[in-house]
């Protein structure tokens, strides 16, 4: 499916999208599910300034995900405006709100990194070197990482942990009486 | 607990630079740089490669990018296959890469493996190579001692395995012009299963009669083009004609029957 959604930067909106600091891990919400994953440039297209990005995300303790190839173009005149116009493929139980929110977690990534720019130019390798910045890889974001996902697994261990020693306790007692 | 580990490699010593000028320092006679690991690990493992130290790229992300400037694609060598597989720039502008890659193994390579690691890994079967040789692309390749040079397709694989890169060399950016205006690529190969390396292939782009490239996979020690064919196409041949000519230099009938039909297929495709 289709998602189109436009966003204001607080700077000049090329440079913040071809310095890619926007990409990272992403955490949205649809409904009553949350999605974790993360986006990632792709390519930039310095001479019909477009850059493209890869973004996907998957239900934090549910089946599903949503997973979508992006464009990025600055809006006409200059500004800090961004259009961007996703393709986006839903799996398993995400619904089309999750499409929705997961390029609203991107437009809201451009956002934070247009505030706090930080110096993530993708320059050609065959510039000097000591021009290149340094980045760090994209950090990826675990289910296991969310408290109230690893308390609703940790209630599940335990449901599960006193079943076991019931039925062994009731197995143990029924052999017991047959013998 | 308390005895030493014992690892499949032979051991080595690890660097992990931060910089690319630190990696050209690290960087020497016996000593590995390590992009995707998705070759260079299996042949550690198997203790084929017994490099005294590994240099660890994948703190660069200085060369990890895929950017079309002035018409010209540049590729950063630590670009992931993954990257350049879901790239819309690459389709619309090469499409041969798109169609190449989607070859090379399997996803979960695709992900890890880098474009730089393919073609300096230079294996004859690689579909990568194959495809940037029809694309005329260079080769920048950079050494802390010597400075930089560019390297065409012809001069970097020299062997099976082997390229003309320095020890303390390092493949930092591939260059790869736009085709011609109107020019059509295709991409063909036989693998005994899907994402196994490939007994044979062709990756052709041609634009008419103006322009037509031809390069071979399996067909030789490295990547090879098949100029007599070319010409053959651009002076009106026929796909199965210029096919011919392209198989005729190839040793053993199988391979040539093989060859011959996947070039056919392939320039088929691009007329």
């Amino acid at each position: 499916m289709r998602v189109s959604r436009s966003v204001q930067l607080a700077g000049p909106a090329w440079a913040a999208l071809a310095a890619g600091g926007w990409s990272g891990p992403v955490r949205v919400r649809a409904g009553d599910s949350e999605y974790v994953g993360k986006v990632a440039l792709v390519d930039v297209d310095e001479d019909a300034r477009v850059v493209g990005a890869h973004a996907q995300a998957r239900r934090v303790g549910g089946w599903g995900g949503v997973a979508g190839r992006l464009e990025l173009r600055p809006g006409d005149g200059g500004g800090g405006r961004v259009d961007i116009e996703a393709d986006v493929d839903l799996s398993g139980e995400a619904s089309e709100d999750a499409a929705d929110a997961l390029v609203g977690g991107v437009a809201g990534r451009l956002q934070d990194a247009a505030r706090t720019p930080e110096p993530r130019a993708a320059p050609s390798a065959a510039e000097p070197a000591t021009k290149a910045a340094e980045s760090e890889p994209a950090a990826w974001t675990s289910p296991a990482d969310d408290p109230e996902f690893r308390r609703r697994l940790a209630g599940r261990a335990a449901i599960a942990v006193a079943l076991g020693a019931a039925l062994g306790v009731a197995g143990a007692a029924w052999g017991r009486r047959r013998s | 607990m308390g005895e030493a580990a014992v690892l499949k490699p032979a051991p080595f010593q690890y660097v992990a630079p931060r910089s690319l000028d630190e990696a050209l320092g690290a960087l020497g006679e016996d000593a590995k740089p390590l992009a995707g690991g998705q070759s260079l690990v299996p042949l550690l493992n198997f203790r084929l490669a017994r490099p005294a130290t590994i240099v660890d790229l994948n703190g660069l992300g200085e060369l990890s990018y895929l950017r079309r400037t002035g018409g010209t694609l540049r590729i950063g060598a630590l670009t992931r296959q993954a990257a350049l597989e879901r790239s819309a720039v690459v389709e619309r502008g090469w499409p041969l890469l798109t169609r190449a890659v989607s070859y090379v193994a399997h996803p979960a390579i695709r992900n890890r493996g880098t474009v730089g690691g393919s073609v300096a890994h230079a294996d004859p079967a690689a579909e990568l190579p194959v495809a940037l040789t029809a694309l005329d692309a260079r080769f920048h390749v950079r050494s802390a001692a010597r400075g930089d040079r560019t390297l065409q397709a012809a001069e970097l694989f020299q062997a099976p395995l082997m390229t003309a890169l320095e020890p303390d060399e390092l493949l930092v950016e591939i260059e790869v012009p736009a085709p011609p205006d109107g020019a059509r690529a295709a991409f063909a190969e036989h693998a005994r299963t899907h994402g196994d390396f490939a007994l044979a292939g062709a990756a052709v782009v041609r634009a008419g009669t103006e322009h037509a490239a031809i390069a071979l996979l399996g067909a030789a020690p490295t990547p090879v083009r098949a100029p007599d064919a070319e010409r053959a196409l651009c002076h009106g041949a026929t796909a199965a004609e210029a096919a011919r000519i392209a198989g005729a230099q190839l040793d053993g009938d199988y391979r040539r029957a093989l060859t011959t039909e996947l070039v056919r297929r392939a320039i088929e495709e691009a007329s």
